[in-house]
């Protein structure tokens, strides 16, 4: 046959090389080479969704009704129980002295925001937790950023008054409020970490629920 | 060295080349690609990022729950949870310690496990959490 290089047999040599050659560098990738895998994605985001999750059937802040816990209806007492009421100054103790709510559940070495925002009565709770934030500079800075801020304003004094019938002034409006979270954040390195946010119900009283969101802020 | 090539051997060539080129270009790439599926399913950064996630997730079910996880047939690790941090340990191909954060509470000491049962309840009020790991 015109144009043929090789026998049979050297055709049948070469390709049985080939393959063992191939062989061969399969077994090196078992052997030889050494396999690390690196997982790809957003820890803090993946973490910042799953303890979101946690709070959402947390009985801390969660309805329980006849024993059985009420996933994402959270219960108004236990909100003003566990964290801070921005309306309530008295409740700013909390950012010192902390809540069991981040002793049952938090991540460690991690900061954490946690906010609870009324949206028909614009009540808002938050706690700020986590172990770099209580053992250091942040929340100093945060208490003498919201102390700096003070201010008595007879128009919000007065409107609160009288839509909620509190005895208690609020000290700071909203924006002095987000103002401080911003700098809070800002001392994180410029990380403004990885904010959910979920939907929920807030249990007023028997005859009362309003709707909500839960806010969760991670820095890890 | 030129040589004859007769019909068959023709033919037997033709059809050494196409397995040849079968195995190459199908089996081979389909081989590689799940011994590095497996390779990466069953390495202890996967696992301990999985297993982290699960026990997190446990605390999600408002009343009870129980979670399977088997990452491996054939590898076995060593798992440490202590102080919402899980460390595990691979004793298959893929050598090394990995860790990663939970947020709630459970804690012991496992040694060549692969099989593991997540277990979340409630009993008088309070969150109790079990993880269980034996080998299969």
């Amino acid at each position: 046959m015109k144009g043929l290089a090789l026998s049979f047999t050297e055709f049948f040599q070469d390709l049985v090389a080939i393959g063992i050659m191939t062989l061969l560098v399969l077994i090196g990738y078992g052997t030889i080479v050494d396999i690390h895998t690196i997982v790809e994605g957003s820890q803090v985001e993946r973490h910042t969704t799953l303890i979101g999750n946690v709070f959402l059937s947390s009985d801390k802040l969660a309805l329980v009704e006849d024993g059985r816990i009420q996933r994402a209806v959270f219960d108004k007492e236990k909100l003003d129980k566990e964290l801070i009421n921005q309306n309530n100054f008295l409740d700013y103790i909390k950012i010192i002295t902390g809540t069991s709510l981040f002793d049952e559940i938090s991540y460690p070495e991690s900061r954490i925001i946690l906010s609870v925002t009324d949206l028909e009565s614009e009540d808002v709770w938050f706690l700020i937790g986590g172990s770099a934030v209580l053992g250091g500079e942040s929340v100093s800075g945060f208490a003498e950023c919201l102390i700096s801020k003070i201010k008595i304003d007879l128009n919000i004094f007065f409107r609160r008054l009288w839509k909620y019938n509190i005895m208690i002034p609020s000290l700071w409006d909203q924006q002095d409020f987000d103002s401080c979270i911003a700098s809070f954040e800002s001392k994180s390195s410029g990380n403004l970490g990885i904010l959910k946010t979920f939907p929920i119900a807030i249990r007023v009283s028997d005859k009362e629920t309003h709707v909500g969101t839960l806010g969760v802020r991670l820095w890890e | 060295m030129k040589g004859i090539a007769t019909v068959p051997d023709v033919l037997t060539m033709i059809i050494l080349t196409a397995f040849f080129l079968f195995m190459v270009f199908i089996v081979l790439p389909e081989f590689a690609s799940n011994m590095f599926k497996n390779f990466s399913y069953a390495s202890p950064e996967t696992v301990s990022r999985e297993l982290s996630s699960f026990i997190t997730l446990s605390a999600a079910a408002p009343e009870k729950i129980k979670i399977y996880y088997n990452p491996s047939e054939s590898v076995l690790y060593n798992i440490i949870i202590e102080e919402r941090i899980l460390k595990v340990q691979s004793l298959g191909k893929e050598k090394g310690i990995a860790s990663a954060k939970i947020s709630v509470d459970p804690s012991g000491h496992y040694e060549s496990v692969n099989d593991f049962v997540i277990e979340k309840y409630r009993e008088n009020g309070k969150n109790i959490y079990n993880l269980e790991a034996n080998e299969k």
